[in-house]
């Protein structure tokens, strides 16, 4: 199980976090959301060691190591957007996920090699394996992204927005990805979503980032009310259910205060 | 292609450009001669010529193309810009400032190693500011925009350095910093330079899984377990180190760093770090192919190494920009 | 007793110079903006006549009369200097500060630009326009003679003795038929190798040539200053050193010859000076 316990961090004497916190089962896909502004993409990457913070980060209740390497095989992030700065291969794009295993000559071994082979073939990308990052679609590149933080085979796996900007199928996807390799190798799996049903259809446990510093953590039918959601966001949501899971419709337009209370 | 052919080629073109600049020269001799020559057999005369004169210009050669070659790859990879390349972007100008001073201020007879030790130093601080201006971004308009301020003022403190000299004449030489030559230089010359451009080029070779990372951007490098501070002062100082050797024994000779990358990047599938080694050898092949050219083209006084390179890198370069600008990346 | 008449020429124009100076102080108040005009100034006006030298005027490696240059007034060459000391003649380089040229003649100042000529002939020609233009005609003509004089004897002496020599500067330049230092070394009775090498004009060695086809003699200039300078890596190269170390060798000052002025003969003194000095043959001088 991760837990982070406590984060409280500044950004230019601004306080961004104060006080958050979360827990993530292993074996369970957790979603973090909130508005705007709250922190989310902040608190994940707090966590995963690229913000100096204030607070407590833990793994099956042992600290995270300091060394970098040995943190970076225990957990793996996937920044948002999904920018490749040279136009490598899809293979040669995954296999850096092997980075943190690699030994002092970079040599990859077998198992880098089985590890890359394995997530090009989980994520359906075996066949683009020789194209080039900027030639392929969105969601082709989002299923690369996903596949070369996949490839470091950490027990714990951040992914800031990994469905942004992606069509419902593909959104689907990529959740679908996410949940297996929660349930199948055990992982514990974090996600930010900004797609309220996406995490209600596609997460176990969800963490809710209120703009009051307050974190509401539950299953999804525990966070996902109307009186919370309103809260959150200063709009009004209608919580339906759809073979038992929760369908979240945000009502359009409420009154200009909350607008301005609550905007970006 | 894969790395080891590419590199067996490599190599093999450098030999044949070598055993080219060692046979070809200004006095016709022959081969059989040069051969023996540079055993130190034969006629002495011959083994003067070879030893003294060709060997060390060729030795030199290797040595400056090849960091020059390495540098742009690592600050390319560094920068994530293609554009990026040391004469480019002010760093061979800053080193030149710090050579001209020692030069001309009598430090340089104080130390053989003062005139490398302060184009370093120059070499250093300009790799630096770059750093801090275009790293965050890596646009290239703001690293092409900065190496241009970095230059013309690195430029601009040369001559007023060579004004301030008690030689009279040193701000005619200005034009010799700028271009650089290989011409005339000895054996000291190409030792000197040899400890500082190892240095520096095996510290550059040694951030080539950093320099990977780096292509995912600057969190997911970290994320993945790379020391994000401790690259960027290996890129830049092992740079500074090669480029300033560099520039303190043979001026500044552009577009090697920013030509040698880019024709050799599809063949290493364009990873910055499996770029690093084959950049290297391609440097030395370009550098020692541009002064063996500069010995042949039949001019009164010989074409400057620099304008030869800046003639071939300049027009790259243009049309370098035209494709950044077109392509995403 | 040579040197004692070479003395006697040199002290007898500077003699003519000071008194007749006095009596005629109708000469234009001069200046110059090259060391080369320096040297004539020094040599042709009136103390009192010169406003301004050049600033490398008292550069002891560079111009011949440093010492006398120490007494006057030495300024960065601009049209608005010389105008605001009230000049009347300039001296400048025929090659160099065409604008500050244009400028000071549009303000009525008379400007001798001093070209770059190649044979004594030509020189005497040069001496002859700037005593004119100093309003000191016939100091011209008493500075033509005796530097007539003057190689004249050089002439008869034949120092060289037809002994083939290469002129080099430390950057590798070198000299053959028609230029100046041609001319000097041809006074003394020096054969010049680069001509014998069929070359011509202002020319230049590469290493590896020199290396492998020594001169038996050499002839070096500039090769003393102790300014730093890149241009100098021939005459530094180990490779040169080793060669130059075992061959005769003339140095003759820089000063006598920064340029082609009357002073020349003294480059030519200098150099048949130094040949009197070299041990008498020179056949043993190829080898590594």
């Amino acid at each position: 199980m991760l837990s982070a316990s406590a984060i409280t961090l500044r950004l230019g004497g601004r306080p961004i976090l104060d006080g958050a916190g979360f827990t993530a089962r292993r074996g369970a896909v957790t979603g973090l959301i909130g508005p705007n502004g709250v922190g989310k993409s902040t608190l994940l990457r707090a966590v995963a060691g690229l913000l100096p913070h204030g607070g407590d980060v833990r793994f099956e209740g042992q600290p995270l190591p300091a060394e970098s390497r040995a943190r970076a095989r225990l957990l793996g992030y996937l920044p948002q957007g999904h920018h490749v700065h040279w136009p490598l291969s899809v293979r040669r794009t995954v296999a850096l996920g092997r980075l943190p295993h690699l030994g002092s000559l970079g040599r990859p071994g077998r198992t880098d090699e089985d590890a890359v082979e394995r997530v090009m073939a989980a994520t359906g990308i075996a066949g683009l394996a020789a194209r080039t990052v900027p030639t392929l679609s969105g969601g082709e590149r989002a299923r690369v992204m996903l596949g070369r933080v996949l490839a470091t085979d950490a027990p714990v796996l951040l992914a800031d927005e990994p469905t942004a900007a992606l069509d419902p199928g593909h959104q689907l996807r990529i959740m679908a990805l996410l949940r297996a390799e929660a349930v199948e190798r055990h992982r514990a799996v974090v996600v930010v979503l900004h797609d309220l049903s996406l995490a209600a259809r596609c997460c176990d446990d969800l963490v809710l980032l209120m703009p009051d510093r307050r974190v509401i953590a539950g299953d999804v039918a525990a966070v996902l009310t109307p009186g919370l959601l309103h809260e959150a966001y200063g709009v009004s949501f209608a919580v339906t259910r759809a073979d038992g899971i929760p369908v979240v419709l945000p009502q359009c337009a409420t009154t200009a205060p909350n607008m301005i209370q609550f905007g970006d | 292609m894969r790395t080891l052919p590419l590199l067996s080629s490599l190599a093999a073109a450098l030999l044949v450009v070598s055993v080219a600049g060692l046979a070809i020269g200004y006095a016709p001799l022959p081969p059989t001669g040069v051969i023996a020559g540079v055993f130190g057999n034969g006629d002495p005369l011959t083994v003067a010529v070879v030893r003294e004169i060709r060997l060390p210009r060729l030795l030199l050669g290797i040595e400056v193309g090849a960091a020059l070659g390495i540098a742009g790859a690592a600050l390319q990879g560094l920068l994530r810009n293609p554009l990026a390349e040391p004469g480019l972007i002010g760093v061979s100008a800053s080193a030149g400032l710090g050579a001209v001073i020692a030069f001309y201020f009598g430090f340089a007879a104080l130390s053989p190693y003062a005139l490398p030790a302060m184009a370093m130093a120059g070499a250093l601080v300009a790799t630096g500011i770059v750093l801090a201006v275009a790293a965050r971004d890596g646009g290239s308009l703001t690293l092409i925009l900065a190496g241009i301020a970095l230059s013309s003022l690195a430029i601009a403190l040369t001559s007023l350095a060579m004004n301030l000299a008690p030689n009279p004449y040193a701000v005619t030489e200005m034009l010799l910093w700028l271009m650089g030559s290989l011409k005339d230089r000895t054996p000291a010359d190409a030792l000197t330079a040899f400890p500082f451009i190892l240095a520096g080029g095996g510290l550059l070779l040694a951030t080539g899984r950093g320099l990977d990372a780096l292509t995912l951007g600057e969190d997911a490098a970290r994320s993945m377990g790379v020391d994000l501070n401790r690259l960027r002062l290996a890129v830049v100082g092992g740079s500074a180190a090669a480029v300033g050797a560099s520039v303190a024994v043979a001026g500044s000779i552009g577009f090697v760093g920013l030509v040698v990358p880019h024709l050799l990047r599809p063949l290493v599938g364009h990873e910055p770090g499996r770029l690093l080694l084959p950049s290297a050898l391609g440097g030395a092949v370009l550098v020692t192919l541009a002064d063996l050219v500069s010995r042949l083209i039949p001019t009164a006084q010989e074409v400057m190494l620099g304008v030869l390179t800046s003639l071939v890198g300049a027009p790259f370069f243009l049309f370098l920009i035209l494709r950044v600008r077109r392509e995403a990346w | 007793m040579r040197r004692l008449t070479l003395r006697l020429t040199a002290a007898c124009v500077l003699a003519a110079a000071v008194p007749m100076g006095r009596a005629d102080a109708a000469g234009p108040r001069a200046a110059s903006a090259t060391v080369c005009g320096d040297q004539y100034l020094l040599a042709l006006a009136d103390p009192g006549q010169i406003a301004a030298l050049s600033p490398q005027a008292g550069d002891p490696w560079l111009s011949l009369l440093a010492g006398e240059a120490a007494r006057h007034r030495q300024v960065r060459p601009s049209a608005e200097t010389y105008l605001s000391l009230g000049v009347g003649v300039v001296l400048a380089n025929a090659w160099s500060d065409h604008k500050t040229v244009e400028l000071l003649e549009r303000f009525g100042v008379r400007v001798v630009r001093i070209p770059l000529v190649e044979r004594f002939e030509d020189i005497e020609t040069v001496t002859a326009t700037i005593a004119e233009a100093l309003g000191h005609p016939e100091r011209g003509a008493v500075l033509n003679d005796a530097v007539r004089r003057r190689l004249a004897a050089l002439r008869a002496e034949n120092a060289g003795a037809g002994r083939p020599a290469l002129y080099l500067r430390p950057g590798g330049g070198s000299a053959a038929a028609g230029t100046f230092v041609d001319a000097v070394m041809t006074a003394t009775g020096l054969t010049n190798q680069a001509t014998a090498d069929g070359r011509s004009g202002w020319t230049g060695y590469d290493l590896e040539r020199f290396v492998l086809n020594p001169p038996e003699m050499l002839v070096t200039s500039f090769f003393e200053s102790p300014d730093r300078s890149v241009r100098r890596a021939f005459g530094e190269h180990p490779a040169f050193l080793r060669r130059a170390a075992i061959t005769p060798t003339v140095a003759v000052p820089g000063k006598t010859w920064v340029c082609s002025g009357w002073f020349l003969v003294e480059a030519a003194e200098a150099l048949a000076g130094g040949l009197r000095r070299l041990p008498p043959s020179s056949s043993t001088n190829r080898g590594p």
